[in-house]
């Protein structure tokens, strides 16, 4: 199958939202877990969905993955509400699970053989060995993979029945950066079989390189979504100028139109809504008294600082209460 | 045995590693469905060292070192004087039916529901009913196949035979049993939390059974507290009937109506506290 052009994707994306969630509640028994979530997932999309642990994450996507009955709000995933939705639903996602090991004794391909007989129209056995890499593993015992490996074969079992969505639970957790990174390409390869993907994960870089849009969950509510460019007002947020003074300069001594917010050992950092006027201000100044700035550095928030200040913000108001 | 066991392994393990099949099994109805996963069910009930351990070494090594100990001694079972090495037969055999339904089975199911294995099951269009349904028929199998390796061990070791009608009974009760426990570990399996406790409640709860059950000692002169305990459990019953098996030659009278009922009885009350208790996901 080839790459979906983008008009392919827009006459896709018209069509009714794979996901579709309205006020949805999950209590056991006192405690809320999840307090009230709207989320709309369309085809053909990689979501990532963020959030601590305990935020409600989990339970979310056992919801949508019919595991869990919500307390309250609508669900619908593939049209249907997942808690009572049958076979032939089933039939159209796959799911990787946070935790799950192999079938005792059984090789990688036994596995996939059994899991193929589910469906009624699986993908080959062979094709779906090649596409997660697993070729050369074909005959091995699935619990004598290696981690990656094994979690590769998960991949491998969630694709096995050919459905429409995906879910990925934490699919790269405890991967060593080069095996991450083969799984980033397995998970981008799903984009272009035109699979729609819901990715949880605690990696920033994952959800940067892998998501068209990111929401974030925090205490049972979404506190942010966008894209990874503009989550959380990412692309609006101010940005930072930072550099180091030679010791005998005080700070004192910079033009005054410059709002300093630090200074630790010289290091002086300005925080600008408008970094080219600033920085123009700031390279004049030096220019006129013979420094240098050494360290000169700008930069914008990292998609890691949106989320450590949007989770953050939440945690500390729960501490407060 | 040990040929028999191969056999049976290269005849699963070859259709179930190489070939693919053209048309898919959920494609060809619910029972090509259910015949795919019990192929699979067995492959690996037959690749599991504990299983293959617990349900066939240890019941016939007990047969072994019952029958040499203890083998001159007599019993009466059901009026007729047998020697214990004919009691023997029945009697492990009802622990070999206890190893493969219930030990195996509570194990098992913890185990693969901790791992996360259970719940990616269900995330497959695969109905529960036929996963449960599967596991029975797979451990009913290992059980036909156990039972059948002790009635020839008994045969060529001991020249212990026994009339067709016996034969039918002794097959029929094995399977009842079998099926009776299997349920019996489900209700066992959603009362325990991990599989870390399940070895040791499977231990606690089946060991001294043995003993009070007619499996490894006749009941006759046991105090009357302990008899009662024992009629209560399963393992009495399947016992019990089977060792009606062993000595009568008439179906009807190898077959004792009281223990089916009993057996059935736990089946039921076993399925319906399972109903209520059992989980997929691991807690």
């Amino acid at each position: 199958m080839t790459a979906p052009t983008s008009a392919y994707r827009l006459a896709y994306m018209s069509s009714e939202p794979v996901i579709e969630l309205r006020g949805l509640r999950k209590s056991y028994g006192d405690h809320e877990a999840v307090r009230g979530i709207d989320l709309t997932i369309e085809r053909g999309e990689i979501f990532a969905f963020l959030g601590p642990n305990g935020a409600g994450k989990t339970t979310t996507v056992e919801i949508l993955e019919g595991f869990r009955e919500a307390s309250g709000g609508t669900v619908s995933v593939l049209g249907r509400n997942p808690w009572n939705a049958g076979a032939r639903w089933r039939e159209r996602i796959g799911i990787v699970l946070q935790e799950s090991s192999a079938e005792g004794g059984l090789t990688v391909h036994e596995c996939l053989t059994l899991y193929a007989g589910y469906y009624r129209h699986p993908r080959s056995v062979k094709e779906t060995l090649a596409l997660v890499g697993l070729e050369d593993q074909a005959d091995q015992r699935a619990n004598k993979l290696s981690g990656g490996q094994q979690r590769r074969l998960d991949v491998a079992l969630a694709l096995i029945g050919d459905g429409e969505l995906i879910f990925l639970d934490e699919p790269t957790t405890g991967f060593d950066p080069s095996a991450r990174r083969a799984s980033w390409d397995v998970i981008a390869g799903l984009r272009d079989l035109g699979k729609t993907v819901f990715l949880t994960t605690h990696y920033m870089e994952e959800a940067e390189r892998l998501a068209d849009r990111i929401a974030v969950i925090a205490d049972g509510q979404i506190v942010a979504h966008g894209t990874p460019e503009t989550l959380g007002g990412r692309d609006h947020q101010q940005s930072v100028i930072s550099f180091t003074l030679p010791d005998t300069i005080g700070v004192d001594a910079l033009p005054q139109q410059l709002a300093v917010t630090g200074e630790r050992n010289q290091t002086v950092s300005i925080t600008t809504a408008s970094p080219t006027k600033d920085l123009n201000t700031l390279t004049g100044w030096a220019l006129e008294q013979g420094l240098s700035l050494d360290d000169l550095k700008v930069s914008r928030p990292s998609l890691e600082d949106v989320y450590l200040s949007l989770t953050s913000e939440t945690a500390s108001g729960k501490a407060a209460i | 045995m040990l040929l028999l066991f191969r056999l049976l392994s290269n005849l699963f393990g070859s259709r179930g590693g190489a070939t693919e099949p053209a048309v898919s099994p959920a494609a060809n109805g619910q029972l090509a469905l259910l015949g795919h996963q019990v192929r699979f069910d067995l492959l690996t009930l037959m690749r599991n060292p504990r299983a293959r351990f617990f349900t066939i070494v240890f019941p016939l090594l007990f047969l072994v070192i019952f029958s040499s100990v203890f083998g001159k001694g007599h019993t009466v079972v059901d009026g007729h004087h047998i020697t214990l090495t004919r009691y023997y037969t029945p009697g492990i055999m009802a622990q070999a039916v206890m190893a493969a339904a219930y030990a195996n089975l509570v194990i098992m199911v913890t185990t693969l529901r901790e791992n996360g294995i259970l719940k990616r099951r269900r995330a497959t269009p695969v109905p529960a009913w036929m996963l449960i349904a599967s596991q029975a028929l797979a451990t009913v199998v290992i059980s036909i196949a156990m039972a059948t390796i002790m009635l020839v061990v008994a045969r060529l070791a001991y020249g212990i035979g026994y009339p067709v009608s016996s034969l039918v009974a002794i097959y029929l009760i094995v399977a009842l049993g079998t099926l009776s426990l299997g349920c019996v570990a489900y209700a066992v399996a959603g009362l325990l939390k991990n599989a870390d406790v399940a070895q040791p409640f499977v231990q606690i709860s089946m060991l001294p059974l043995f003993f009070i059950s007619g499996i490894y000692l006749p009941t006759d002169g046991m105090p009357k507290a302990l008899r009662i305990i024992g009629e209560i459990f399963p393992p009495e019953h399947i016992a019990n009937t089977l060792h009606l098996a062993s000595v009568n030659t008439s179906f009807a009278s190898s077959v004792s109506l009281v223990d089916v009922a009993v057996l059935v009885g736990w089946a039921l009350a076993a399925v319906a506290f399972a109903l209520r208790r059992f989980s997929w996901l691991p807690s």
